[in-house]
């Protein structure tokens, strides 16, 4: 056998180099028809090929590896395969640190409005989570979404141990997606103990959305009084209240209208009572019917303005009350004296959000001032949540002239008031009321103005007893932009373009000449 | 009184003279390792130097300079944005062309001059050389992009930007530099010609940068190319993220191509 080989051996010595680049191509070849063309009859063909060209490399090693042995004996041998191997050795270190930074890291959020961090809401939500929630997100592995998707959907993971998430590509995972009912891309599934939710557009609030819908029991119902002249839940005009009925139904909640004059009882299933500026009065009937569900526990959200019908006979019972007048103020905005700027914040879980912002008003048309009886009624703790300055007064009619004069009652006035049980009440009472003495801040026309929309919200999550939702969204701050001016442009295109590449010309020029 | 207090401890304190001998040692090792990395330095200061009496270095600057001008004049006052982040990724391909020339010289010019084996036969280590020379280019680039500083002094004084992710694109743009650096120092490191070393550290980071496009059809290797992509990862920073798995891996790319670069000038023991 032995022999045999040593017979062939100088024969075949002398087709080294073509066996070398003929097992070198096949190799290469074979490696492209496993990747390039794939054949379900000719499966096996990228086998053969490359094995073939393996072999020719080994009969190439074979009858050279006396001369190969001699050459990694010398000096040169040596230290070639030595260098060889340690860079080897090395790049295969680097790649496995590599590879654990990536697994293990750190993200910083540099950007002044957090782009890239989960809201606080978000994270109070995610943090309350009991039941275990798989999300799996379906896009191309190409597309500029896939990495954001999972950059989110990796920060929802690691604020929760309940979460596992993934997003793998569609094409790749037919199986999973048939699992799941997914047929096209750009689509994340929610699931929870069986039941399943698809959000086809990858954003925070989506997102935060599918969890909520999963994993509350049911929908908490918000009833809007009608029928008084309130402001409707549903109309879009500046009066309306639809931008907030959108907010409320994003966050769960079942919004309906409510003519409490038909019914004459509120119905069992409100977990809030909404009445926004009622201006005609309400009928006996009416009073005793939301005396009735305080009574019983009920919570409600009332606003009233100056012109509001009275309903001091359903709040006295709680201790607070309406005075007749206009509040004025020295922080107003915009030219209308009668717009306030709120930015005095008492503290209560409604308000602690907007305390730790650091930017935080409020912007309150036609306010009413608000009472608070000297006696508590016993059970209840009744918290200031707005003031004003205590330079502001109270006019008792609106005319031309508004100036502040002697007989003017002046501030701070009370705009926001929460009644709830006291710590100390036994169980059976469970009411919360919160009175403010304005209803225009949340209607369409006010509530995108500074923190509005976040008050209002927290305020019905707060009566609705759902204190994980009780936060503020970070704002969006629109893209900075400006109008600059011809002098400026010119200055920035002259420093830029020219002055600054013609300062290092003539250091260049410099140097030059002092080498010379 | 200092005598009798030398006399007392060498007698009468055996164990007080061994620790002044371990004291004695560590300083000994400070000064060592200090005088290690004051020979980088002087190494580096040398390439700065040099660098910067060669015609290259201001044509390379005003180069840089009007084009990156040009770009922040298009994007600040023709898009009335302070929104940098598209200033900046141009800036890091801008930074793809001039790195080149930056690297370019630092081994292959004095390899055809001959002073390379003056330089690797004194008694400085090998990857004194290396690193010194790449701690040269990094100087360089650093310098080069403190001109581009203007920037946020000017978009600070005319709108009102959310600077984080400028400052967040500078320390990107300086890890992003720092590897490209060290890729440029490899390839001059393996040839005497400076324009074959250009040639082949741009077509390095060309690839580095292209690799990461066709992603389609290549199926679970896009992620792989996407991964060493070296401009996908500094993407990030300019975004205003700053990931520590992205500074991992172009620190690790960097001492990986210094490494390669050690061992090919080590080669010449061999070779």
């Amino acid at each position: 056998m032995l022999s045999a080989f040593r017979s062939i051996q100088p024969r075949v010595r002398r087709w080294t180099s073509t066996l070398v680049i003929f097992g070198l191509a096949l190799i290469l070849s074979g490696i492209t028809v496993k990747t390039a063309w794939r054949h379900a009859k000719f499966e096996w063909l990228w086998i053969v090929i490359t094995s073939v060209g393996v072999c020719s490399f080994i009969v190439a090693f074979a009858v050279n590896y006396e001369s190969i042995l001699s050459f990694l004996l010398t000096r040169r041998g040596r230290m070639g395969t030595n260098a060889l191997i340690s860079a080897l050795l090395m790049a295969a270190i680097v790649v496995m640190v590599g590879w654990i930074g990536d697994r293990h890291h750190i993200r910083l959020d540099w950007t002044r409005t957090k782009r890239h961090t989960l809201s606080p809401q978000t994270l109070k939500i995610l943090k309350g989570l009991k039941k275990k929630i798989t999300i799996v997100g379906f896009y191309r592995r190409d597309s500029f979404e896939f990495e954001r998707i999972r950059d989110l959907l990796e920060s929802y993971e690691d604020a929760s141990p309940n979460i596992r998430a993934m997003v793998v590509d569609l094409r790749d995972n037919p199986l999973l997606a048939e699992k799941y009912g997914v047929t096209s891309t750009s689509t994340v599934v929610f699931e929870c103990e069986g039941k399943r939710e698809v959000v086809s557009f990858g954003s925070e609030q989506e997102f935060t959305s599918a969890i909520l819908k999963l994993t509350r029991e049911r929908k908490k119902k918000i009833y809007f009084v009608q029928g008084h002249g309130e402001h409707s839940y549903s109309s879009y005009d500046d009066e309306g209240y639809s931008r907030v009925k959108d907010f409320l139904e994003k966050l769960e909640y079942k919004v309906e209208g409510l003519e409490l004059m038909r019914k004459q009882q509120v119905p069992k299933d409100c977990d809030v009572l909404v009445i926004a500026g009622p201006q005609k009065p309400f009928m006996p009937e009416e009073i005793e019917a939301l005396k009735r569900y305080l009574k019983g526990g009920g919570k409600a959200l009332i606003m009233l303005d100056p012109k509001s019908a009275d309903m001091n006979e359903v709040l006295e019972e709680y201790g607070v009350g309406v005075k007749s007048g206009y509040v004025f103020d020295i922080v107003t905005l915009a030219r209308d004296p009668r717009v306030l700027l709120i930015t005095n914040f008492e503290h209560h879980d409604i308000t602690r959000p907007f305390m730790k912002a650091r930017a935080n008003a409020l912007l309150l048309a036609e306010c009413a001032a608000l009472k608070k009886s000297e006696k508590t009624p016993t059970g209840y703790t009744v918290t200031e949540l707005l003031k004003t300055t205590s330079e502001a007064w109270l006019k008792m009619e609106l005319t031309e002239n508004i100036a502040p004069t002697r007989e003017d009652e002046r501030g701070p006035f009370t705009l926001a008031l929460a009644v709830a049980p006291s710590s100390t009440a036994d169980g059976e009472k469970k009411t919360r009321l919160v009175l403010i003495g304005d209803s225009d801040f949340a209607s369409n026309q006010f509530v995108p103005a500074f923190y509005n929309a976040d008050f209002f919200l927290n305020t019905i999550n707060w009566l609705a007893q759902e204190e994980e939702l009780v936060e503020i969204k970070p704002r969006e701050e629109p893209p900075d932009t400006f109008m600059p001016t011809g002098r400026q442009q010119l200055f920035v295109f002259l420093w830029s373009v020219i002055v600054l590449p013609l300062v290092v010309l003539m250091a260049g020029i410099g140097v030059w000449l002092s080498r010379r | 009184m200092r005598e009798v207090f030398s006399v007392s401890t060498s007698i009468v304190e055996p164990t007080a003279r061994s620790r002044m001998g371990l004291r004695h040692r560590l300083k000994a090792l400070i000064r060592h390792i200090g005088s290690w990395f004051y020979i980088i330095w002087l190494i580096a200061w040398r390439e700065v130097k040099a660098f910067f009496t060669s015609w290259i270095a201001y044509a390379m600057l005003i180069f840089f300079l009007v084009l990156c001008g040009y770009i922040f004049f298009a994007i600040f006052m023709v898009g009335r944005t302070s929104d940098m982040r598209y200033f900046f990724w141009d800036v890091a391909i801008i930074l793809m062309f001039i790195v080149p020339t930056m690297t370019m010289r630092l081994f292959a010019e004095e390899r055809r001059l001959g002073t390379l084996e003056l330089l690797l036969t004194s008694p400085v280590s090998d990857w004194q050389v290396v690193l010194g020379k790449f701690m040269g280019s990094f100087i360089v680039l650093c310098i080069t992009l403190s001109l581009t500083l203007y920037v946020p002094v000017i978009v600070k004084r005319i709108a009102n930007p959310d600077l984080g992710p400028y400052w967040s694109a500078y320390i990107g743009l300086l890890f992003y530099g720092a590897a490209m650096l060290a890729i440029g120092a490899f390839w001059s490191a393996t040839t005497d010609n400076q324009i074959i070393a250009a040639i082949a550290t741009f077509g390095t980071l060309l690839m580095l940068y292209i690799i990461s496009w066709p992603a389609e059809g290549v199926g679970g290797w896009s992620e792989l190319f996407q991964r060493i992509s070296l401009y996908h990862r500094y993407k990030d920073f300019a975004d205003g993220l700053v990931d520590t798995k992205h500074i991992v891996f172009y620190v690790m790319l960097t001492l990986l191509a210094l490494y390669f670069a050690v061992r090919t000038i080590e080669s010449r023991l061999w070779r």
